[in-house]
C-alpha cells in the first residue's frame, strides 16, 4: 500500500492582495473613424490598445487579419480615444484592452449633429444568445444611419412614414441583418433587433484588462481561453498544469501544486487574493470554484512581490470577474456533475450572483458497484460546492463593498473487508471528507492619489479520514486580514505598503505511523512501512499566528525602465504547546525595461521564506525547533510581440534553498528521557532552469499557446549525503493547445503534453517480516531513476445553437484520444522481485451540454 | 490525503495483473515465524525468560531449508531494511531443532550487549513493552531469503506471556482437509477455504489469517475475523482449483497481532 498522508496539507496558505481590476471607461465624444476613400464594402478591425495609468493611448497595433485601408483609418481614430485610466485596487493602472471599429459603405452621420427631425424609429441592438448589448454598431433604414451608443441604444429621425422600409445592420462578425418596419404616423417605433454573431463566443470580450506588471514572471490567461480547452471539462482551474514552470503532479501527487521544481506546499493558489485550501474536488476531477464566476487565472512562478510571503515556490492567483448588471445564468451537466450560476443586479449599484455544483458519480457508482467483494461502497463518491458574491458600490461613492462566501464539501467510504496484500494492517473502513466554508468581505477606498483595500475572511476547513487503523481529523478555523495602502507620489513614484495576518487555529486528532507522513522523497517510494509504531494523538490544538508587514517601491527611472524594490517583514509564532517564535526579513528587487512595443527585458532577485506548516513545528508530528525554510530567487527574461496577438516570453530562473525541513534519526533527551528529534533543517538545494512560452491570444477564432519548461531540481537533504532529484523533477516538460473555431459554430481543439517521467527509486531487494507477512524493500539511490516519458493528447469539439434569449453548448471531450496509457509509477511484487507499472487512464470521452442566458 | 485517494485509486483500477502473488509459493518462502513463549516476561524471582522460535519455511521445489537466526543488535521496531542481521549487527542463535532457534536472554552475549543499552531510554519503556529484533535468513539450494521477526521483552505488569493461537483445521470445499491426508477436488472450481480456529484466550484479539498455496489461484491473501475498523469481517477466501490434475499444498497463518502465531498445511490431489 502506498498511501499516505500529510496533516493540515490543506491548512498552510498565506494571504495576498487583491488584483480586481476596473476597466477603463471611454470620455469624451465618440471617436467615429472615416470610410477610408478607395474601398468598398464593410469590415470591422480589432485593436489592441495600450492605456497608461493617465487613460491615454499609448500604443494602437491591429489584432485582426490585414484589411487595407480600413487597418489605417481604424488606427487614426484609436490614437484620438481618451479613457479614464483602469483601476486596480483603486489604482490607476496600464493595461492592454481590444477596440473594434465598424466600417459600413457609406459613412455614418455624425452623432453631434443631431438631425431636427423627430425620432421615427428607436431601438436596441443585442447580441442573439448572450443578450449582450451592442455599441459602435451602424443600423441604416432609408437613407439614415446612426451608430448604437454604449448601451446599445439607436434612433432614427425623419424616416418615411406609412410605408415599409428596410432596415439593416451589417456588422462584421454578424450576419447581415435586414427588418421591414412602417413608421406609424406622427408615431415613433420602438424595436429590440438581435445580431446572430458568426462565432459563437459568450466570452467574446470588448476589454479586456492587463494587469500592470510588478512581478517579472505573471502570466495572465483569460478564461475565454480556457473554457473550452481540451481536458479541462471545461474546468478553468484544470489548465494551471499546462503553464510554464508547473510540474505535472496528478495522478500520483493528487494535484498538488508543484511550481519550478519545489517541493508541493512551498507553492500555493489564491482566489481573489485570498489562499482558497482545496483547489480541486477529490484530487483534480473539477475545480472547487465555478469557472463562469472567474475572469483569469495569473500565474506567478517565482520573484513575486512584497505583498507576497510564507512562500518560497510560486503562487497562482484566480481572479473573479466582474458581475454583469444583465441577468445571467447557465446550466451544465455532463457524465459526472452539473452546475449552474444565475447573477443579476436588483438595485443600482448593487450586484448578486448564485453557483452551485454537485457530483451525481455517487447513484451511478451506487447502480454498478459490485456487491459481495472485498471492498464495500459504503459513501458513494460525493462532492458539491456552491458560492454566493454580492458587490455593492453606492452611485457616486469612493467606497465599494464586496462579500463572497464558498463552501465545497468532498466525501469518500469503502469498506475492506480483507486486509490488503501490500499491508495486513489496512482493513476495515477508508473513509475520507475534505471540506471548507470561506466568508470574505471586501473593502476598497479610494481618494485621489491615495486609496486603501481591506480583506478579511473566516475559514472553517474540515480533514476527516480513516485508512484502517489509521485516522487523522481536523477542523480549522482560521482568519486572515490583509489591508493594504497605495499612495502615487509622482508620476514616477508610488508606495504601496500593508500588513497581512493570518491566525490558524487546528483542532487536531490523529492515530499514524510516522512512515505515514509522507514528506519530500517519499511520493516515488513504496508508501509506509507496515512494522512502524503507532501514535495516538488525542485531541489537541495547533495555533499558528504569522503577522506580516511589508512596503514597495514603484520607481520609473526613465520611459519604460521600472524598478520594484520591496521588503516583507514575517514573523511565526506557534502555540499553545511548546510555544515559540521565528521572523524573517525578506528583500526584494525587480526590474523591466519595456524597449519598445514589442520588445521588453526584465529581471529579479529576491529572498522569500516560509514558516514551517503542516505540523512540522508541532509534537508528535514534527519539530517546535525547526527555522522557516528560505530560498534565493533570480530571474533573468524577455517579453516579444513579434506579431498582433503573439506573445514570446522567455525565461531563466535560479533558486538556491536552504534550512530545508527534512526528517533526522536524532534522539534527545528532555528531562532524563529520551525522544526522537524527527526533523531539523539540515537540507539544502537548488532548482534552475528555462521557461519559454509561446502565445496566440484568443481572436474571433483562434487562440493557443505552447509552453515548454527545461529545468533541473535537486537538493541535498544532509551535509555528507548524496545530491539527489526532488520528487517532481521533470527535465522537459511541453504543452501544446490549440482550439479554431469553424464556420456554423463548431469548434475544434486539441491539448498535447510531452513530460519527462517522474523521478522513479529502484529497489535491490527485500526482507520478510514475519509478523507482519509483509516485505519491506530495500531501496536504491532515493529518486535515481525514471518511469517513462509521459505524452497525451486530449481532443475538444463543442457545437453550440444560438437562440434569441439564450445559447446552447454541447461538447465531446475526449482524454487521451490515441489510448496511451501512460506509465505512471513503479510497481512491484509482493517480494519486490518482479518489477512492472501502474498505467494511467485509457481514453475517457465525455459529453456534455451547456445552456446559457 | 490527496495523494492517498489518488494512490488508492491506482490500487484499485491500475495494480499491473500479471506480478507474481504473493498467495502462490513457487520458490523458497518463509511464510511465518513462531516464537514459543510468544512474548519474553521478566519475572524478577525467576531467571531471565527465553523462547524457541520456529519458522514455516518451505521451497515447493523440495530442497532441505535451512535457518539461521540472530539477535539483532539493534532495539526498536522498524529496523532498517539493509540492517546485517544476521551478520554483524546480530548475535547468532542457537539451533533448537529442525527450521529453529533457541533466544535465551541469559545467554552470556546477550546479558552483555543489554548491559551496553541506555538505561534510561530502555526501562521506562519495559511496562509497555520493547520489541526485540531476530534476524533470519533461510536458506535452500541456491535460494536464499532474509527478514526480520520481532519479539516483544517486557515486565510482567500485564500479566503472563500472550499464548499463541490454535489453527485446529482448514475446510476446503465444504470438507475439512485431513492432516497427512489428500483430498479430491475438480479442476477449475472455486471452493471456500475455511480455517478453524481454538476458541480465543481474549475476544479482543483480532485475528487475521495468510493463505498460500503451490497452484491455483487464491482470491485474496489474507482475512481476518474483525477489520482494523472493528466491524465483523469473513475469515474464508476462495480457492480456483488449477486447470490441470497435480497435488496442490495450502498453509495457512493465524496471527494474533501481539506476536502470536500458529500455521497449518494440509494438502489435496486436483483431477
Amino acid at each position: 500500500m502506498r498511501g499516505a498522508f500529510a496533516p493540515f496539507c490543506c491548512a498552510a496558505a498565506a494571504l495576498a492582495q487583491p488584483v480586481e481590476i476596473t476597466p477603463p471607461r471611454p470620455i469624451g465624444a465618440p471617436v467615429l473613424a472615416e470610410y477610408p476613400p478607395g474601398v468598398a464594402g464593410a469590415a470591422r478591425v480589432v485593436l489592441e490598445v495600450d492605456i497608461d495609468a493617465r487613460g491615454e493611448v499609448s500604443a494602437v497595433r491591429v489584432a485582426t487579419p490585414a484589411q487595407p485601408g480600413f487597418d489605417e483609418a481604424a488606427l487614426a481614430a484609436a490614437r484620438k480615444l481618451r479613457f479614464e485610466p483602469a483601476l486596480q485596487g483603486g489604482q490607476p493602472i496600464a493595461v492592454r484592452i481590444q477596440y473594434a471599429f465598424n466600417f459600413v459603405e457609406k459613412p455614418p452621420a455624425p452623432l453631434t449633429e443631431p438631425s431636427a427631425a423627430p425620432v421615427s424609429l428607436a431601438g436596441l441592438l443585442r447580441e442573439r444568445g448572450t443578450r449582450r448589448k451592442l455599441s459602435g454598431i451602424e443600423v441604416t433604414a432609408a437613407g439614415q444611419s446612426a451608430l448604437t451608443d454604449a448601451q446599445g441604444r439607436f434612433e432614427l429621425r425623419g424616416l418615411p412614414e406609412m410605408e415599409q422600409i428596410e432596415v439593416v445592420i451589417a456588422a462584421p462578425g454578424y450576419q447581415r441583418f435586414t427588418a421591414h418596419e412602417t413608421i406609424p404616423r406622427g408615431e415613433k417605433l420602438d424595436v429590440e433587433y438581435r445580431l446572430q454573431p458568426l462565432y459563437a463566443s459568450p466570452y467574446e470580450a470588448t476589454v479586456e484588462g492587463e494587469r500592470e506588471r510588478r512581478e517579472i514572471s505573471r502570466t495572465t490567461v483569460p478564461i475565454a481561453e480556457t473554457e473550452k480547452i481540451p481536458g479541462a471539462q471545461g474546468d478553468a482551474l484544470k489548465i494551471i498544469e499546462d503553464l510554464p514552470g508547473v510540474a505535472r503532479t496528478s495522478p500520483i501527487g493528487g494535484g498538488l501544486l508543484v511550481v519550478r521544481g519545489s517541493k508541493p506546499g512551498d507553492s500555493l493558489v489564491y482566489l481573489d487574493a485570498e489562499p482558497i485550501p482545496l483547489l480541486f474536488h477529490f484530487g483534480a476531477i473539477s475545480g472547487t470554484v465555478n469557472p463562469d464566476l472567474l475572469e483569469a487565472i495569473e500565474f506567478i512562478p517565482g520573484n513575486f512581490s512584497a505583498l507576497y510571503g510564507d512562500l518560497t515556490g510560486g503562487l497562482v492567483e484566480v481572479r473573479t470577474r466582474k458581475l454583469r448588471d444583465e441577468p445571467h445564468g447557465y446550466a451544465n451537466l455532463n457524465l459526472i456533475e452539473g452546475s449552474a450560476l444565475v447573477e443579476g443586479s436588483p438595485a443600482p449599484g448593487l450586484n448578486l450572483a448564485l453557483a452551485g455544483r454537485r457530483s451525481y458519480v455517487d447513484f451511478i457508482l451506487r447502480a454498478v458497484f459490485p456487491s459481495g467483494g472485498d471492498v464495500g461502497l459504503t459513501v458513494a463518491p460525493t462532492y458539491y460546492d456552491a458560492q454566493l458574491r454580492i458587490d455593492w458600490r453606492p452611485p457616486g461613492s469612493a467606497h465599494q463593498l464586496s462579500f463572497l462566501a464558498l463552501t465545497s464539501d468532498d466525501r469518500l467510504g469503502l469498506l475492506f473487508e480483507r486486509p490488503l496484500d501490500q499491508d495486513p494492517n489496512f482493513s476495515g473502513s477508508v473513509e475520507a471528507e475534505t471540506g471548507f466554508q470561506q466568508l470574505r468581505l471586501k473593502h476598497e477606498w479610494r481618494r485621489g492619489s491615495a486609496s486603501l483595500t481591506t480583506v478579511a475572511m473566516f475559514e472553517k476547513l474540515l480533514l476527516r479520514f480513516v485508512v484502517g487503523p489509521s485516522s487523522f481529523l481536523l477542523n480549522g478555523h482560521d482568519l486572515f486580514l490583509r489591508s493594504t495602502a497605495t499612495w502615487d507620489a509622482s508620476e514616477r513614484v508610488s508606495f504601496t505598503s500593508g500588513i497581512d495576518v493570518a491566525n490558524r487555529r487546528l483542532d487536531v486528532a490523529a492515530v499514524f505511523r510516522q512512515s505515514f507522513l509522507f514528506r519530500e522523497g517519499d511520493f516515488n517510494t513504496q508508501g509506509p512501512r507496515p512494522d512502524d509504531a503507532t501514535i495516538s494523538l488525542q485531541p489537541m490544538v495547533f495555533n499558528r499566528l504569522s503577522p506580516a508587514a511589508w512596503a514597495e517601491a514603484h520607481i520609473r527611472l526613465m520611459p519604460g525602465l521600472t524598478i520594484t524594490p520591496g521588503l516583507r517583514a514575517d514573523v511565526f509564532h506557534y502555540s499553545p504547546h511548546e510555544p515559540h517564535t521565528t521572523a524573517t526579513v525578506t528583500p526584494r528587487l525587480s526590474a523591466r525595461w519595456d524597449i519598445d512595443d514589442r520588445l521588453a527585458l526584465k529581471a529579479g532577485l529576491g529572498l522569500y521564506s516560509e514558516g514551517a506548516r503542516n505540523g512540522d513545528a508541532a509534537r508528535p508530528f514534527g519539530n517546535p525547533a525547526v527555522l522557516p525554510e528560505r530560498a534565493w530567487q533570480a530571474t533573468l527574461g524577455t517579453e516579444v510581440r513579434p506579431l498582433a496577438g503573439v506573445f514570446l516570453s522567455v525565461e531563466a530562473f535560479y533558486k538556491g534553498l536552504s534550512d530545508l525541513v527534512v526528517r533526522t534519526s536524532a534522539v534527545e533527551t528532555v528531562d532524563g528521557a529520551a525522544r526522537p528529534v524527527l526533523l531539523d533543517n539540515a537540507g539544502v538545494g537548488r532548482v534552475f532552469g528555462l521557461e519559454v512560452l509561446l502565445r496566440k491570444e484568443l481572436s474571433e477564432r483562434f487562440f493557443g499557446w505552447i509552453a515548454y519548461t527545461l529545468s533541473r531540481s535537486d537538493r541535498i537533504d544532509r551535509p555528507g549525503e548524496p545530491r539527489r532529484l526532488f520528487d517532481f523533477d521533470q527535465t522537459h516538460n511541453l504543452t501544446a493547445i490549440a482550439s479554431y473555431k469553424f464556420a456554423r459554430n463548431w469548434q475544434l481543439g486539441g491539448r498535447l503534453r510531452i513530460i519527462t517521467g517522474n523521478p522513479d527509486t529502484p529497489i535491490s531487494g527485500a526482507r520478510y517480516l514475519a509478523n507482519f507477512d509483509a516485505y519491506l524493500p530495500v531501496y536504491g539511490p532515493l529518486n535515481s531513476m525514471r518511469v517513462p516519458t509521459f505524452h497525451q493528447l486530449d481532443v475538444r469539439l463543442d457545437r453550440t445553437w444560438t437562440f434569441d434569449s439564450w445559447m446552447l453548448d454541447a461538447y465531446l471531450d475526449v482524454l487521451n484520444a490515441y489510448n496511451h496509457r501512460a506509465l505512471e509509477a513503479s510497481a512491484y511484487n509482493y517480494d519486490f522481485s518482479q518489477h512492472a507499472y501502474f498505467e494511467g487512464l485509457p481514453i475517457i470521452p465525455t459529453l456534455g451540454v451547456k445552456g446559457s442566458f | 490525503m490527496r495523494r492517498a485517494l489518488a494512490l488508492l485509486a491506482l490500487l484499485l483500477a491500475g495494480c499491473p495483473g500479471s506480478l507474481e502473488k504473493q498467495s502462490r509459493v513457487s520458490k523458497l518462502r518463509v511464510l511465518a515465524v513462531r516464537a514459543e513463549p510468544a512474548e519474553l516476561v521478566l519475572d524478577s524471582a525467576g531467571p531471565l525468560p527465553s523462547s524457541t522460535l520456529s519458522a514455516l519455511a518451505v521451497d515447493p521445489a523440495g530442497a532441505t531449508v535451512s535457518m539461521r537466526f540472530a539477535l539483532c543488535t539493534r532495539l526498536g521496531d522498524a529496523p532498517p531494511a539493509d540492517l546485517p542481521c544476521p551478520g554483524e549487527a546480530g548475535l547468532d542463535l542457537p539451533d533448537a531443532g529442525v527450521l529453529s532457534a533457541r533466544l535465551d536472554l541469559g545467554d552470556p552475549r546477550i546479558v552483555a550487549l543489554a548491559s551496553q543499552a541506555d538505561a534510561g531510554a530502555v526501562l521506562p519503556s519495559l511496562a509497555d513493552g520493547i520489541p526485540l529484533i531476530v534476524g533470519f535468513i533461510a536458506t535452500a539450494g541456491a535460494g536464499e531469503l532474509d527478514g526480520f521477526a520481532s519479539i516483544t521483552l517486557r515486565t510482567g505488569d500485564r500479566g503472563p506471556a500472550n499464548p499463541n493461537p490454535s489453527l485446529t483445521g482448514l475446510e476446503i470445499g465444504n470438507q475439512v482437509a485431513p492432516a497427512g491426508g489428500t483430498l479430491q477436488i475438480t479442476a477449475q472450481t472455486t471452493v471456500r477455504l475455511q480455517p478453524l480456529v481454538a476458541p480465543k484466550d481474549d475476544p479482543s484479539k483480532r485475528y487475521g489469517f495468510s493463505f498460500f498455496a503451490t497452484a491455483g489461484e487464491i482470491s485474496s491473501l489474507r482475512s481476518t475475523d474483525t477489520t482494523a475498523t472493528g466491524e465483523d469481517a469473513p475469515t474464508w477466501v476462495e480457492w480456483t482449483s488449477p486447470a490441470k490434475g497435480e497435488e496442490v499444498r495450502f498453509w495457512v497463518v493465524v496471527r494474533d497481532g501481539r506476536g502470536g502465531t500458529d500455521w497449518l498445511e494440509r494438502a489435496v490431489q486436483v483431477r
